[in-house]
């Protein structure tokens, strides 16, 4: 008889959003060169710090705001400060921690420029600090009991949902999750607290609910894309602050074993693309 | 002292019976025709045109053999084709149905009201969380042939 504990578990999650692209113009008065700074009109509460973007140019030109960079569009993550002022960086933990001096340096923008800005994610990340989760799956049934029948009969094929709460202890900015072998793709708590307020974009992340990885190709994991729909924070005297996050499933709901796909990346990690376009998938051994 | 339920009841279509019926109703009515004259205190009436009509709903299935259901033959009692080279106006008529609403009360014939009925409406909605059905109304045609209630 296997008894699984649930320290082989954990849950991974995609940030999401709903690819609207964010259309601005960006003025050259906006880009604050010495403090790597810009500015651009979107919708309060639109962009997080630590979401993965696409800033691209709608004239085709080259975008002038990353110094050194001359193409028309630039790919990577970003810190927002409380202003609105957005500044760019290279890794998701320098994003995270918004230290100016790790930004990207800014060159001034010799004319205003359309652009276009989407959020643009690739790789899954645990999320830290965990203490428990469920997820439960819903079918649907249908009563079909008909005259002249004793015992109520159902309809199997009725529709599947889910739902689930994470239970995690707070945490917003870096400090490692304890677990090595994620560092440097982790996601705090206070994301999905962030998400559930999220302006334009909504509130989804692509979930990976682990229930065993305690075996080398043999993991067991339910992936669904969810919705935040519920963030509670619990302040008590004595003990930790704690967040409790419900979520919806919407689409398929799927339960997998064995090794969830990898993909090749490229030192940056950014992925590598195929002549197709389609990122290439590592056989797992 | 005996109830009954959904358990006891049936349907029958033509003297077969209807499988897959979730429920069925009937309400009868008597229109009173007014003879309250000059003088009088009370409504006086005599009785005029009784009327019976009803409902009742079916799962719409499929059988494995003949690919047919109960719902699909009421339905086709009401919708009729254009008749081949008419009129795009001209199309069979509604056939009459014989409908026999029973109860079973343990007894070998039930209690049951049995009539010529024609369908006066069927609706069927396909959604998504349900099961399709069909919902049918009728109206008797003439007085019930059979009434043991």
């Amino acid at each position: 008889m296997g008894i699984y504990l649930g320290d082989s578990g954990h849950v991974e999650l995609l940030r999401e959003s709903l690819n609207v692209p964010l259309y601005s113009d960006l003025d050259p008065a906006d880009v604050n060169v010495d403090r790597k700074r810009f500015g651009f009109d979107f919708p309060h509460g639109a962009l997080i710090t630590g979401d993965r973007i696409e800033i691209r140019t709608r004239d085709n030109k080259n975008l002038e705001l990353v110094a050194g960079h001359d193409f028309p569009d630039w790919d990577g993550y970003i810190g927002v400060d409380d202003a609105g002022g957005v500044a760019l960086y290279e890794t998701l933990q320098l994003a995270l921690q918004n230290n100016r001096n790790a930004a990207i340096e800014l060159i001034e923008p010799s004319y205003v420029q359309p652009i276009a800005v989407r959020n643009t994610q690739i790789r899954y990340r645990c999320i830290a600090n965990i203490t428990n989760y469920e997820i439960t799956t819903t079918r649907d049934t249908v009563d079909i009991t008909t005259l002249g029948e004793e015992f109520k009969t159902q309809y199997a094929g009725g529709l599947i949902s889910g739902q689930g709460t994470l239970n995690c202890l707070w945490q917003y900015e870096p400090g490692g999750c304890g677990c090595e072998e994620r560092e440097g793709f982790i996601e705090y708590p206070h994301y999905l607290a962030q998400l559930c307020i999220r302006t334009v974009q909504g509130a989804s992340f692509q979930g990976r609910f682990y229930l065993d990885t305690s075996q080398k190709d043999a993991y067991v994991w339910y992936e669904a894309e969810c919705i935040v729909t519920n963030v509670a924070m619990n302040f008590t005297a004595t003990q930790p602050v704690t967040c409790s996050i419900q979520f919806v499933t919407t689409g398929k709901i799927a339960l997998h074993m064995g090794m969830p796909p990898a993909y090749l990346l490229q030192e940056d990690g950014n992925l590598l693309l195929a002549e197709s376009g389609e990122p290439i998938e590592i056989e797992s051994t | 002292m005996a109830f009954y339920s959904g358990s006891n009841g049936e349907l029958l279509i033509n003297g077969q019976k209807a499988a897959r019926v979730s429920n069925w109703s009937v309400s009868s009515n008597l229109g009173v025709l007014d003879t309250t004259s000059l003088a009088d205190t009370d409504k006086t009436g005599t009785p005029g045109i009784r009327s019976t009509s009803g409902s009742c709903s079916l799962f719409y299935y499929s059988d494995d053999i003949t690919l047919a259901n109960s719902a699909s033959t009421l339905i086709n009692k009401l919708i009729k084709t254009k008749l081949p080279g008419g009129a795009p106006g001209q199309a069979a008529e509604t056939e009459l149905v014989q409908l026999k609403l029973k109860v079973n009360d343990g007894s070998t014939s039930g209690k049951y009201i049995t009539g010529n009925v024609y369908l006066t409406s069927v609706s069927m909605t396909m959604a998504v969380g349900d099961v399709l059905s069909a919902e049918c109304s009728f109206e008797f045609s003439g007085a019930p042939v059979e009434v043991f209630l």
